[in-house]
């Protein structure tokens, strides 16, 4: 039942490289402003450069290393240094399932082998179609609700407790089912005209999701989507 | 508003106030992390899409309870009447209790408790909800007579055993107040001793602390008074002070309770803590595995700002004191006081020897005062009720109370708090509702601490206790394993997960733990000899010695207690190939 900290494999493949556009310029430069040219606001800029390219671009690094006068050799040792940080790209969604003391107990290793089978990839990588990252992480701090995961946590802070290799597998099901892009046809915006002249008209929803073969709330997701889209105003 | 004077500070705790006990009756949802991930907020949706405007006033946010057993907790508020819990409160039954209380019925169902009458410890005052509001016309669907019957059968929050024994120092306000509202904090009595403070001599205070026998809440135990003095007495250019709220045992999560649900409490030790050893800034350092709390963080900063209680001129005195967020990376050697540092000074967080101490030399080479997140949110409580009434509640040597997270094989989890000297049966059994019968051991302190087998149980737990026992008091996590544990897979968890979190910067920890680990995966694939559990202690013994930091210093302490209390289990692994508890495999079809 032995975890190794897979987290912690910082593999030596090459790092990726990007193209820094004029738009990334000015993102560095309004953290560089927002949080000051100093040594220490280098781990405030590293977490929102995470954030917002889900690693950390090396092309970047340097910028930083440059701007607040810290050799790169330094720069890159807190990028490798820190679990928080990754010096290549990661999926779309991030799932950190905790393997805290009561996790572990409580049957997170079961979980995290689940999870491993499902996704089909190893804890600590990034599945090919660039959809997951499957992370072991240390306390999450919510043993009260063990087994718990975290999904996205910088974005909504959702924590999953109480989990069961199941229970897990359905809720990576379900992101990967919001995943799927559902195809727009004349028969979903003739339903979809129809559900807003008559909002309050359940049946038009259960009717319509019975026959698109979807779930309401899907529907109803659908919908708002389109609208905002404004696919339904042209016709 | 900016406060300058004590009667700014009375009209925005009579705001406070209002928003604490408004005139209609309204939800409030316990959403803490560990409350969100009971569900929480798939409650609260349901509730709040269900509400009637006219009849219950909109919902607000509160953090944790403690009682994480319960959640997702929802309280009701009724003006002139009280706070009624209700338990395990999903989608379907929150909307049951809403629509109910729209026509001024209680949902019978789902209740936990009441709370009839508040208590602020910080200035001893007791609160009869059925006096507030104060003065507001009430818009309430409840009748009278109904209610009283209904509140009759209700237990309140202090008659439950769960919370019965507990004494709420650090925890006064969790879960009474909106974390994100700086005024009820302050409806509280909240920032009230911080003006007592900016009246008092610097030496006074350090007294006041020093003689409510007050140590580090970070685990070790130190003074915190004698730290002071020591920090107020170095010279500097600039002097710092720092929260330490980088917690990072596994099982433990009081700081991030604290953060969440009161981030007030510590800002307020805090900025009385600069006042005293005269520094200006102060950084916070925190996990970025704790998001909210980091968010509740900076929400609270932004409003002490903006009503003067940080910044220049701090309620109209002429102290200047501003507060920085210091996020860490996941790294648990952070936690080790000197790697903090360089991690806040934005270096690689590898710790260095000590002396020189950071109260001599800290942040920058300069007298830093660093503590953890409890210990700042005891200061307000130790100068307004005066340093005897800590001293009072504790033992001996160690003044307060105890924030412990109780969790594992237990009936009840969640956060509690209890004075020192209390015995861990009175905790585990009594508290956490556990039988003795099914409970092998419980671990304290994390991966610096040990486990502790029941026969001694009955000891009170004070810093000195638990370290004759093996273990450490440590920051506060309580781990109870019950007998589907394995002794030896849990000592060799810990020490996987403190070779992975190890620095790598000196020879004992990088390497023997690894060998220790090597050994402690043969034992339980069946591999070893019987004299690999010597060579276990030798190796153990060289490590404590000398390693550099604590984190090294401590890390063989789970395999120590385990094979002082355990040894037979061991003995079984390696001898028979046989686990009790039937988590290791010796079997055939193992990977």
């Amino acid at each position: 039942m032995e975890i190794a900290s897979k987290t912690m494999k910082k593999r030596k493949e090459e790092l990726p490289s990007m193209e820094v556009s004029e738009e990334d310029l000015e993102k560095i430069n309004s953290l560089l402003n927002k949080y000051g040219r100093k040594r220490k606001s280098v781990m405030n800029i590293l977490h929102e450069m995470q954030n917002e390219y889900h690693y950390l671009p090396k092309e970047l690094l340097e910028i930083v290393s440059r701007e607040l006068d810290i050799p790169y050799s330094q720069v890159f040792s807190l990028g490798t240094f820190y679990d928080a940080f990754f010096m290549k790209p990661l999926g779309k969604h991030r799932i950190d399932l905790c393997i805290g003391t009561t996790c572990y107990n409580e049957g997170a290793p079961k979980i995290l082998k689940s999870l491993e089978d499902y996704i089909g990839i190893q804890s600590g990588d990034t599945r090919d179609d660039g959809l997951f990252t499957l992370l072991d992480v240390h306390c999450i701090g919510c043993c009260s609700i063990a087994p718990a995961m975290r999904v996205n946590g910088e974005r909504n802070e959702a924590v999953h407790g109480y989990l069961t290799p199941e229970k897990a597998v359905e809720i990576v099901k379900e992101i990967e089912e919001s995943e799927e892009e559902f195809e727009i046809t004349e028969e979903l915006i003739q339903k979809a005209l129809d559900y807003i002249k008559d909002r309050e008209g359940k049946i038009v929803v259960s009717k319509a999701s019975e026959e698109l073969d979807l779930e309401e709330k899907h529907f109803e997701e659908l919908v708002t989507e389109m609208e905002e889209k404004g696919i339904l105003k042209k016709k | 508003m900016k406060i300058s004077s004590i009667e700014d500070l009375k009209k925005v705790k009579e705001s406070g106030i209002k928003s604490l006990y408004p005139k209609k009756p309204k939800f409030r949802f316990g959403a803490a992390s560990c409350g969100s991930g009971a569900g929480i907020e798939a409650t609260r949706n349901a509730m709040d899409d269900a509400r009637i405007p006219e009849k219950i006033g909109r919902s607000s946010t509160v953090g944790c309870i403690g009682a994480c057993y319960a959640e997702p907790l929802v309280e009701l508020y009724i003006p002139r009447k009280g706070r009624i819990l209700f338990k395990n409160v999903g989608v379907e039954e929150g909307k049951e209790i809403i629509n109910a209380a729209a026509k001024g019925k209680i949902k019978k169902k789902k209740v936990f408790c009441k709370i009839e009458n508040e208590y602020c410890v910080i200035n001893d005052e007791k609160r009869e909800l059925s006096e507030f509001p104060l003065t507001d016309e009430i818009e309430s669907p409840f009748e009278e007579g109904y209610l009283d019957e209904i509140l009759k059968k209700i237990p309140e929050i202090s008659e439950l055993d769960y919370f019965k024994n507990q004494e709420k120092i650090v925890l006064r306000n969790a879960g009474y107040i909106n974390p994100e509202n700086i005024e009820e904090y302050i409806a509280r009595s909240g920032y009230e001793t911080l003006f007592k403070a900016f009246q008092m001599d610097p030496e006074e205070i350090i007294k006041e602390v020093s003689n409510s026998k007050l140590r580090g809440r970070g685990g070790a135990g130190f003074p915190i008074g004698r730290k002071w003095k020591l920090c107020k007495d170095s010279e500097g250019e600039n002097k710092y002070v720092i929260s330490n709220g980088d917690e990072g045992d596994p099982g433990a999560y009081m700081d991030r309770v604290v953060l969440e649900s009161d981030p007030h409490s510590m800002i307020e030790g805090m900025i009385i803590g600069a006042y005293t050893i005269g520094a200006n800034e102060g950084f916070i350092f925190i996990r970025n595995e704790y998001p909210k709390a980091v968010k509740r963080l900076e929400n609270a900063i932004e409003q002490a700002e903006k009503h003067g209680i940080l910044g220049k001129n701090i309620l109209g005195s002429n102290f200047d004191f501003k507060i920085e967020i210091s996020r860490g990376g996941g790294a648990f050697v952070c936690g080790e006081e000197t790697a903090l540092m360089s991690a806040i000074e934005g270096r690689l967080p590898t710790p260095r020897p000590k002396p020189p101490y950071p109260t001599e030399s800290g942040l920058w080479g300069q007298p830093t005062l660093i503590n953890n997140v409890k210990s700042w949110a005891n200061i307000p409580v130790i100068l307004s009720r005066g340093s005897n009434f800590l001293a009072g509640l504790g033992t001996e040597r160690s003044g307060g109370t105890k924030v412990f997270s109780l969790v594992g094989d237990v009936r009840r989890r969640g956060l509690i708090e209890v004075r020192m000297g209390t015995s861990l049966e009175d905790i585990i059994v009594g508290i956490g509702d556990a039988k003795t019968e099914e409970v092998k051991a419980v671990q304290t302190g994390g991966p610096s601490g040990g486990f502790i087998p029941t026969d001694f149980f009955d000891t009170p737990l004070d810093y000195e206790t638990l370290t004759e026992l093996g273990s450490i008091m440590g920051s506060g996590g309580l781990v109870v394993a019950g007998e589907n544990t394995c002794m030896v897979d849990m000592a060799l968890y810990f020490l996987n997960f403190t070779l992975s979190e190890s620095c790598g910067q000196c020879t004992p920890c990088r390497e023997g733990l690894e060998r220790m680990r090597d050994i402690l995966a043969d034992i339980t694939e069946g591999d070893a000899e019987i004299k690999d559990l010597e060579l276990l202690r030798k190796l153990a013994d060289y490590i404590e010695d000398a390693s550099l930091c604590g984190l090294g210093k401590t890390a063989p302490r789970p395999v120590l207690t385990t094979l002082d209390h355990f040894e037979e289990e061991y003995r079984e692994h390696v001898e028979e190939k046989t686990c009790r508890a039937g988590v290791c495999d010796f079997g055939g079809d193992r990977e």
